[in-house]
């Protein structure tokens, strides 16, 4: 039965607001350096202390959590898509921000020795950072880890100089060809499952609906292991609204054939949605 | 000088006035981390139904200027499971305890009731009339004074507990139901559920919600709730207990001068999981600021310029 959230609820300062891609920003803000670790691909409700136009906060994956002479900070990638997104675009260094978090259930550890390959369409690369540090920082080798990395133009690619830092392999694909090869990022993947050397034991999915629903029936067909992170609607963040709602198989859920992203999501292994789930991702 | 926040009224006593809304707490301890429950003058669960309901497909929600659409459906595990599973974790929390029910027939109203009365941790019945009566022909019961009335009496011929009926806001006139309800024996009612609304994206010509329409809540009714509540607290003797766009103490204040007996905090939560909290410690400060010795002597204190004659506001109103 429903366990207490365990999240926080704290005042971040703005420290920067960095463009990112054409309709992006990255978001840092400094926040108290006694906060709890941050796992990664969890997320956090934000919502600026002014309320910035909006009446509920937003959820947004954890992308950076730094700890540095400047104390720590940690860090958004947010894609401009409504009032929510504009406002918290809009904030000034040294305006505040209310946080709901650390909330949800991330993806799967990474045994060393394993092969993963990250797919990310556009903003969905946010929740991978922090994927590749924890994999890294657990002895997974760096030429284990890929990044199929895609977007519909090379503007769409935020921050991508930021990945070859890790040494992990980096492919990028965008819908036009600007950047990287002409595809999407699950045709990257696809390439590399005709490879034995390349193929990978666990794939990680974080994107536009449309390449969620390709990435699954993919893993489906290749017998993948594959996980998604899904960017549902949400009320809360905090499991009591019941808006987040995920329908998925029974068995994976204790016996209930609805799931909430933001307490047993936002990462769902692709073989426990239900089909119909697939249709309205 | 302390201020007396407790309330009492349908003989139970409450520490303070302040409630969490159905539905927007979870059904126990969700949400005890960041208020402690004992904080709370009760904990309202969300509507338990006799057998689960997984509820509506999604999207269930939308947010809407200053408030949000929900049509969740009512998902919940059911009544075996809330008394198996989630009540035996809400014995000692230090704050009392609503159960809210709600059914699509009056056996079933009945047959919830009889199941909680004798859990003695529940300190009160909360009856959600905002569901659709199956047997009646798919109109809630809240929204027909026979119905209401029929309801409330299956429960009450149940449970020796107190009972609240909770009233839909979406009707020509609460006031007849809630005399109705008060005739068929509620200990007092709980005003108001939400608003019916629409939200559309036109670009994709849909939508934003699975089932079309929704309730409307949040600060955006905050006014029709105060006035519904002033409304219902004028035409029964038996106490009110608010709901509708609560965010902050002086809200809670305005609806037990409206008439109130205590106040439920709902989409508020959603906001700030900690805000109810706050609003606890915010009417402490306002009230001994303002030298109101006791809450209680806020209730229904408004002085009003002009007598409401509900029937004919509308037509007063200038537009
Ligand atoms: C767990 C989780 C993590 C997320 N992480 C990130 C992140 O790191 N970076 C980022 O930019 N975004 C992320 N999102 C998505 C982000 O929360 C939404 O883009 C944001 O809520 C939109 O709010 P808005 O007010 O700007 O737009 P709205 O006006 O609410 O929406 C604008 C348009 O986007 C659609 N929309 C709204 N919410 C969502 C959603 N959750 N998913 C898909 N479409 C939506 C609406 O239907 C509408 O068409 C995440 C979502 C979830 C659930
Ligand atoms: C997401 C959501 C779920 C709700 N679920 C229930 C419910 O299960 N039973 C009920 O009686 N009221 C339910 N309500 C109504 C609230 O209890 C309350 O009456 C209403 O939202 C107005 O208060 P507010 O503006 O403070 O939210 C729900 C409201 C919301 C927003
Ligand atoms: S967002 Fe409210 S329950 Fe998940």
């Amino acid at each position: 039965m429903a366990a207490p959230c365990a999240a926080f609820r704290f005042r971040g300062t703005t420290a920067a607001v960095v463009p990112a891609g054409a309709d992006g920003v990255r978001l840092d803000l400094a926040v108290d350096a006694a906060f709890p670790k941050v796992a990664p691909s969890q997320f956090f409700m934000l919502r600026r202390s002014d309320g910035g136009g909006v009446l509920l906060g937003r959820p947004f994956s954890v992308y950076l959590d730094r700890t540095g002479a400047n104390g720590r900070t940690l860090s958004f990638l947010l894609k401009v898509m409504g009032p929510g997104t504009r406002g918290l675009s809009e904030l000034k260094v040294g305006m505040s921000v209310d946080l709901v978090g650390p909330l949800g259930q991330g993806f799967p550890a990474v045994a060393p020795g394993e092969r993963l390959s990250c797919v990310a369409g556009g903003v969905g690369i946010a929740t991978f950072p922090l994927v590749f540090e924890a994999a890294l920082a657990a002895g997974a080798r760096a030429q284990d880890l890929t990044l199929c990395f895609g977007a519909a133009r090379k503007e769409f690619l935020y921050e991508v100089d930021r990945y070859r830092d890790y040494g992990i392999r980096v492919r990028i694909a965008t819908d036009d060809g600007s950047a990287g090869q002409r595809g999407t990022a699950l045709d990257l993947l696809r390439e590399d499952c005709k490879n034995a050397l390349l193929r990978p034991h666990k794939v990680f999915a974080c994107g536009p609906e449309r390449m969620l629903e390709a990435v699954v029936r993919f893993a489906a067909e290749e017998r993948l292991d594959a996980y998604l992170s899904l960017e549902t609607r949400m009320g809360c963040g905090t499991g009591v609204c019941n808006a987040c709602a995920v329908p998925v198989k029974p068995a994976s859920n204790g016996g209930w054939p609805v799931a909430k992203a933001c307490r047993e999501g936002p990462v769902f292994r692709a073989c426990d949605l239900t089909l119909e789930e697939a249709h309205q991702l | 000088m302390a201020v007396d926040l407790s309330v009492s009224f349908a003989g139970v006593q409450f520490a303070n006035p302040v409630f969490s809304a159905s539905g927007t707490y979870g059904h126990g301890l969700e949400m005890s981390h960041f208020v402690s429950p004992a904080k709370l003058g009760a904990l309202v669960g969300k509507t338990v139904t006799r057998r689960p309901r997984p509820g509506n497909a999604p999207p269930r929600m939308a947010e809407t200027p200053s408030g949000m659409l929900n049509s969740i459906g009512l998902e919940n595990r059911g009544i075996e499971h809330y008394r198996k599973e989630v009540l035996p974790t809400l014995r000692g929390c230090g704050t009392r305890v609503i159960s809210n029910i709600g059914a699509e027939s009056i056996d079933d109203f009945a047959f919830l009731a009889e199941q909680l009365d004798s859990e003695d941790g529940v300190s009160a019945l909360e009856v959600n009339l905002s569901c659709p009566n199956v047997g009646g022909g798919k109109l809630p019961f809240s929204t027909d004074c026979r119905n209401a009335e029929a309801a409330i009496r299956a429960v009450r011929e149940r449970t020796r507990k107190p009972i609240l009926a909770k009233l839909s806001p979406n009707v020509t006139s609460i006031a007849e139901i809630a005399r109705a309800v008060e005739a068929a024996g509620a200990d007092g009612i709980t005003a108001i559920n939400t608003l019916l609304g629409m939200a559309i994206d036109w670009r994709r010509r849909a939508p934003m919600l699975s089932t079309t329409v929704g309730g409307l809540s949040g600060p955006a009714i905050k006014p029709v709730a105060l006035r519904m509540v002033f409304e219902v607290a004028r035409a029964v003797r038996i106490p009110v207990v608010a709901a509708g766009g609560v965010r902050c103490a002086d809200d809670v204040a305005e609806f037990l001068v409206a008439g109130a007996s205590a106040v439920q905090v709902g989409t508020w939560n959603f906001v700030d999981p900690t805000g109810i909290g706050t609003i606890v410690d915010d009417l402490e400060r306002i009230l001994e600021a303002a030298r109101v010795a006791s809450v209680r002597s806020l209730i229904g204190s408004l002085r009003s310029p002009a007598p409401v004659r509900f029937e004919q506001a509308d037509a007063l109103v200038e537009r």
